[in-house]
């Protein structure tokens, strides 16, 4: 009786064993991403396999902007194609509500207006997550986050979001965020155009790459702002 | 048996733990994986409001920050204006308020260029945000036009499906009712208008209304074409027709159908609805080249014998959407030609019942109306000849909006124009009922963007609206009060940043009978706060 305890005792580890290895259909480690990419930000935008970047490498054209890309030493919060092709779909709302032609090709708008758009997802120097402080959106009061200057000098609001886990606030895992403000100040006490970021700290050789979590996104963050500077400015 | 009870204890724990480390893998992340810690601030701003929370320009004002010694040097700001600094410590720093500063954040500049921004400081004046207009969420799209419903009720249009969270309960489709202390107002409208809404107008002698716009349908009546009329409750004024009905026995359901009442519609947009009191008819403007009705009673279901007759952008019909035949059309030709060559983007209806529209238009018909045109209309549609040779040369550009008011008898238009007969504009002028620009006001210098509203209030302050930061050199950032000479009202300038677009003003008293003006359009940020479209400010008449 004993040694039958035994047998069965045995054999269950035994199953303990073999299924420790078992690996599940439903859930596919990807691994750990290597951060490194081999080649400038330019490149690493142009080579997306799944092409989320064609119209903003296009923008980035455009603005006569590659040679940033290409050499110098920047951080891009990198939104994707349908956030232009949102803030495009607007301008051509507002445009056909007076009467005008709509935009069919992005080089029918200046070189400066997508000089002044993109430059707000643009910074000097490489910025890690590390390296922004901590924002609270519930409590902006402790956790303000920082105000850093974009490429073209338009101050935008950026800070690093500590998400709770099974109930511990700030324990979770850390994400960034970009605000957009209108105008010269920001609101107090809200933010109105805050965009999560997706990937952070992708390393191509000559920056640093945030992709935003474009879904929601409107290039320009405002797409009232947007189409007003879109307006204001001579359409081809 | 002993021997063999210790090597089956071992091997039992040799299973064990190699089942237990059997797929632990060493993860190595990168640059200090997702818990990684991150730079404090350098300035801290502890209170939430400064002491005394709110000020004019010469007074004192502490704030409680924490940090400033740690930097090298620093400058402090007043919503964007530099502000004096008194004295500071490790945690306090008092400062003076700047001249012709107005509320907004305040801020510290480091030597390095990092700005860290604190709470609002509240800069006394005659202007605030009426709190006794409670409209918190506001709408969720853009309202066009606002009017009163009765002695105690607003109705707004516009483009939009919520007002204060109400589409939890309830259908709000571009349409809506609401006291005018901010509480939603239940009503009839059913699931709305299938499309924007831009004009509305009370119906003479009745308690119906009027819409125009862009819809199709009207809760569950179809067919619609941009025009309808509502009742008192906002549902729409339906009425059952009978129909040819070519299977009655199998489908006697189509003998008859539920259409609108008002048996007429415009093949495009509808900018605007006036009321013709000469004729006690109304008139549509917009951008359209067809009027349709239907002939129900030799029409089977669904498939209604069409009406359509050529009339462009200006169309006059009875309150049954009668059309008059008279009226910008050629009863010989059974048409009209096309009367203007560009888009209407605006209209108003001036005291004597002539109509003034704008748009990016240049002729009408084949005469010169530069981007704004006024019409006789009590007879045959016709240009006003004194009002079109005065404004000369006009805009040099297109003009978007056009407000008027009945007591100071202004028309002022905004627009992409830098020019108004041959006088600097720069986007806004002041025109008189004749078409004579008003040359006692005199627009200052713009920077950082442009005007898109201007409305005059009865006491002859001019609101206006627009995406810049400067007004002759004072930071006004997208909203500001001016005289009627085109100088800031002085006290009226302390409301902080706008960003929006206005469509319209309306004044009126609120609760605590004050003065008070509603300004609907598409404002996202009103002095500085998160606005929804609608807000309402009141004057400090002291």
């Amino acid at each position: 009786m004993k040694y039958f305890n035994r047998i069965w005792i045995l054999s269950g580890l035994f199953l303990i064993v073999l299924g420790s290895c078992q690996k599940n259909d439903y859930y596919v480690d990807s691994g750990n991403s290597n951060a490194k990419y081999n080649g400038t930000v330019l490149e690493y935008l142009q080579n997306n396999p799944y092409h989320l970047f064609d119209s903003v490498v296009k923008v980035i054209n455009l603005a006569g902007m590659d040679d940033i890309f290409k050499t110098d030493s920047i951080t891009f919060f990198a939104p994707a194609d349908t956030c232009i092709a949102a803030s495009i779909s607007y301008l051509n709302f507002q445009l056909a509500q007076k009467g005008k032609d709509t935009i069919s090709n992005l080089n029918q708008l200046p070189k400066e207006f997508w000089r002044k758009e993109l430059s707000l997802y643009v910074f000097k120097g490489l910025h890690r997550l590390k390296d922004y402080p901590q924002v609270d959106p519930k409590n902006l009061q402790v956790f303000p986050g920082g105000y850093f200057p974009s490429f073209d000098e338009k101050v935008m609001h950026i800070g690093v979001i500590f998400n709770d886990v099974n109930g511990v606030q700030y324990a979770g895992y850390r994400q960034l965020m970009i605000n957009y403000f209108s105008g010269t100040t920001p609101p107090a006490g809200t933010l109105l155009w805050e965009t999560l970021v997706a990937s952070s700290d992708i390393n191509p050789n000559n920056g640093i790459v945030h992709v935003l979590q474009y879904p929601f996104h409107k290039f320009g963050f405002s797409e009232f702002d947007f189409a007003n500077e879109a307006m204001a400015g001579e359409i081809n | 048996m002993k021997i063999r009870s210790i090597y089956f204890k071992l091997i039992l724990t040799s299973l064990l733990f190699s089942g237990i480390y059997a797929c632990s893998k060493s993860i190595g992340l990168s640059e200090g994986g997702p818990y990684v810690d991150v730079p404090d601030v350098a300035i801290h701003f502890l209170n939430s409001k400064p002491e005394p929370a709110d000020g004019e320009p010469g007074d004192e004002i502490t704030f409680k920050v924490k940090g400033l010694n740690t930097l090298s040097g620093f400058k402090f700001y007043v919503n964007q204006i530099q502000a004096e600094v008194l004295n500071f410590t490790d945690s306090l720093i008092t400062i003076k308020i700047p001249d012709s500063v107005s509320t907004g954040t305040v801020s510290v500049l480091s030597n390095e260029g990092q700005y860290y921004y604190g709470p609002v400081l509240r800069i006394d004046g005659k202007v605030s945000i009426d709190n006794t207009f409670d409209i918190g969420n506001g709408t969720n799209g853009q309202v066009n036009q606002v009017i009163a419903s009765g002695a105690n009720n607003l109705l707004a249009v516009g483009s939009f499906t919520d007002f204060k969270g109400q589409s939890a309960n309830t259908f709000v489709n571009n349409i809506v009712l609401f006291s005018k202390t901010g509480a939603f107002v239940s009503n009839s409208a059913g699931t709305g208008a299938g499309g924007f809404i831009s004009s509305i107008i009370p119906i003479t002698n009745s308690s119906q209304f009027l819409i125009g716009g862009s819809f199709s349908s009207y809760n569950d009546i179809m067919g619609l074409n941009n025009l309808a009329r509502l009742n008192t409750n906002l549902s729409v004024d339906s009425v059952t027709v009978d129909l040819i009905n070519p299977d009655p026995v199998k489908h006697p359901e189509n003998n008859m159908d539920t259409v609108s009442n008002f048996n007429g519609g415009v093949s495009g947009q509808v900018v605007k609805l006036f009321y013709n009191a000469n004729k006690g008819s109304y008139i549509g403007i917009g951008n359209f080249d067809k009027y349709i009705d239907y002939y129900y009673e030799r029409s089977e279901k669904n498939t209604y014998l069409t009406n359509i007759t050529r009339i462009s952008n200006f169309v006059r019909f009875n309150s049954d959407g009668l059309l008059d035949s008279t009226f910008n059309f050629d009863p010989a030709l059974k048409t009209n030609k096309r009367v203007l060559n560009g888009y209407i983007t605006d209209g108003v209806q001036l005291a004597d019942g002539r109509v003034c529209a704008v748009g990016s238009f240049t002729t009408f018909k084949e005469n010169s109306a530069p981007g704004i045109v006024v019409l006789n209309v009590n007879g045959d549609i016709a240009t006003d000849p004194t009002f079109m040779s005065n404004i000369g040369s006009g805009a040099d550009g297109d003009i978007y909006k056009v407000t008027y008011n009945g007591t100071t008898h202004k028309i002022i238009i905004t627009g992409k124009f830098k020019n108004f007969n041959g006088q600097p504009a720069n986007g806004l002028a002041v025109l008189n009922e004749d078409g004579t620009v008003d040359n006692s006001f005199i627009l200052g210098k713009i920077e950082g963007g442009s005007i898109n509203y201007a409305g005059q209030l009865n006491n002859g302050l001019i609101i206006v609206s627009g995406t810049f930061q400067k007004y002759k050199n004072y930071i006004r950032q997208g909203f500001m009060i001016l005289n009627p000479d085109g100088s800031l009202a002085n006290g009226y300038n302390n409301t902080g940043a706008f960003s929006g677009q206005i469509n319209g003003i309306m004044e009126m008293k609120n609760s605590l009978a004050e003065p008070s003006v509603l300004i609907y359009g598409d404002i996202n940020l009103f002095d500085n706060v998160k606005a929804n479209n609608l807000v309402r400010i009141s004057f400090d008449v002291n």
